[in-house]
């Protein structure tokens, strides 16, 4: 519960601070000590107010003038961004050469419950290992993984999302079914 | 609770910016070349392209610290590496502390050093404080050098790329804070925050600050302009600096610094390779990079016309094995030729 109203009470302040007539303050408010800017005052040349430093919180300005406050990340946040980073992610993604065929991702979509063909990513790590094997002219092999992978897109949950991509795989099968002939 | 961190990425002599930067005149008779930091394009792709062709430091496109250390989609779409990445900088666009410490604590075990954006000229950054606000902003820029020198030291290497100001002292003075700062060298390029990329990079600046810092022995690389390696060789003849950055030169022809002219076909056939072996590009950008490459090799109107109509990827293979001869990796002669081999010449 006092959580939840830890929470809630930056949400307050971050409101009134952005209601405040507080200014932040831009390059043009340098100019009277800087000689030669060629009419250009840099207005629009922010300098962000920290409002707090522990969790990096800044105030700046929008194209309209008004202030806008970009909110902190707790320690305990970046702990938990930072953990899943190097305990989950393993880090940046890791692609050496021959990565992706090492094993067959679509395999791996069965037996790892992570791998969410739900996730942009994952479908595009997908159409990515029909894309290296159709240029690498294993056409049988691309049409078997178009083929598996369609009918995985097509049942998905909104389907609309991922029409392009089924036409695209489509496309391919297309292409490698004229080549194989 | 908290978790045990990688440690930072060793630096040596082969991967080290800095001892690079000082030592390529002895080691390799020529200055530090480099592949600047552009965005969407400094994939991990073409940055193994550059690799090929007498790159030294290849840097990554600018990414945001505050949705890095926030966001893991961000961070899987901003960046990905392997083992023959290096050396690499990461480019991060910043305006806290925070966001910085936090930032280089998640990407140093994977690169050789971090250079702060102080350049980019888009306005959405600049009303953020990031990119080339950082310049009219020294007080906020050198705390932020001096929180990440504080805590790493030698061990992690930051770069700043910065435009020029109206008045060049201004930027002379920001030089001399960045140096007491402790930055371990300084990108100029040589244009000011709202100059156009038609007009010419202006050396003269860069000769004048690059003076005036000498004697604070930082290393300083030229930007801007550098398209062949005669410019290469003017800009560092011009203004005396330690070496020169090439972003749009190299985007053209990442085989610029090899004495190539014009993008060799080589170097296409294996950014194609490298393409396809990562995955992950999306079609529009994969189509804009070999866009640019044929652009630098002048390659026949109607054919270019034909390219960027092309809608998929698998299109585009298609189209490249019915126009020319694109050899794959496992192919006599892959990444050679020089000129495009055209299939048919008669039918172009």
């Amino acid at each position: 519960m006092f959580s939840r109203l830890r929470l809630k009470t930056p949400k307050m302040i971050t409101q009134k601070l952005e209601n405040l007539q507080i200014t932040v303050p831009s390059a043009a408010d340098d100019a009277p000590h800087i000689k030669n800017t060629c009419g250009r005052p840099n207005q629009a040349v922010t300098k962000p107010i920290s409002l707090n430093a522990d969790t990096g919180e800044v105030m700046v300005r929008k194209s309209t003038g008004k202030t806008k406050v970009r909110k902190g990340q707790s320690s305990d946040e970046y702990e938990h961004q930072r953990s899943h980073f190097f305990d989950v992610e393993k880090g940046p993604i890791w692609t050496p050469v021959g990565w992706m065929t090492k094993e067959n991702p679509l395999q791996k979509l069965d037996s790892d419950p992570e791998f969410d063909i739900s996730l942009k990513q994952a479908r595009q790590k997908l159409i990515s290992y029909c894309h290296i094997l159709y240029y690498r002219k294993r056409y049988e092999n691309c049409a078997q993984a178009c083929e598996n992978l369609i009918t995985r897109l097509e049942t998905l949950d909104g389907r609309k999302k991922v029409q392009k991509e089924i036409d695209e795989l489509k496309q391919m099968l297309d292409h490698c079914q004229t080549h194989s002939v | 609770m908290s978790v045990a961190c990688p440690q930072v990425r060793t630096l040596t002599k082969k991967n080290d910016p800095l001892h690079i930067i000082r030592t390529r005149k002895l080691t390799h008779n020529r200055p530090v070349t480099i592949a600047g930091p552009m965005v969407r394009y400094s994939k991990l792709p073409f940055r193994q392209v550059c690799r090929h062709y007498n790159v030294d430091i290849v840097y990554t496109p600018m990414i945001l610290a505050r949705e890095f250390v926030r966001n893991s989609h961000a961070r899987m779409a901003d960046f990905s590496s392997n083992e023959n990445d290096s050396p690499l900088i990461v480019q991060v666009g910043v305006n806290n502390v925070t966001d910085l410490l936090r930032f280089a604590e998640m990407v140093a075990p994977y690169c050789d050093g971090i250079g702060i954006n102080c350049g980019c000229p888009i306005k959405e950054q600049i009303r953020e404080g990031i990119g080339s606000a950082l310049i009219y902003n020294p007080d906020l820029l050198t705390s932020m050098i001096s929180a990440v020198k504080s805590k790493y030291g030698d061990k992690l290497r930051l770069e700043t790329k910065i435009r020029i100001h109206d008045d060049w002292d201004q930027t002379v003075e920001l030089c001399n804070l960045l140096c007491d700062a402790g930055v371990d060298w300084i990108t100029i390029h040589g244009r000011t925050r709202t100059t156009r990329s038609s007009v010419p990079v202006n050396l003269d600046a860069i000769k004048y600050i690059t003076e005036k810092i000498k004697c604070r022995d930082v290393p300083v690389i030229a930007n801007g302009d550098c398209f062949t390696m005669k410019d290469f060789q003017k800009i560092l003849d011009y203004t005396g600096v330690d070496g020169v950055m090439a972003v749009r030169g190299l985007l053209d022809n990442p085989a610029l610094f090899s004495g190539h002219d014009k993008c060799p076909w080589g170097a296409l056939e294996l950014f194609w390779h490298y393409a396809m072996e990562f995955g992950g590009l999306p079609h529009q950008l994969l189509l804009h990079h070999l866009h640019c490459m044929f652009e630098s090799m002048q390659l026949e109107k109607n054919l270019h016309n034909e390219l960027m109509n092309i809608k998929t990827t698998t299109e585009l293979i298609d189209w490249f094995d019915r126009y020319f001869i694109l050899k794959r990796a496992d192919e006599d002669g892959f990444s050679e030729a020089i000129e495009i081999p055209y299939k048919n010449k008669s039918k172009v």
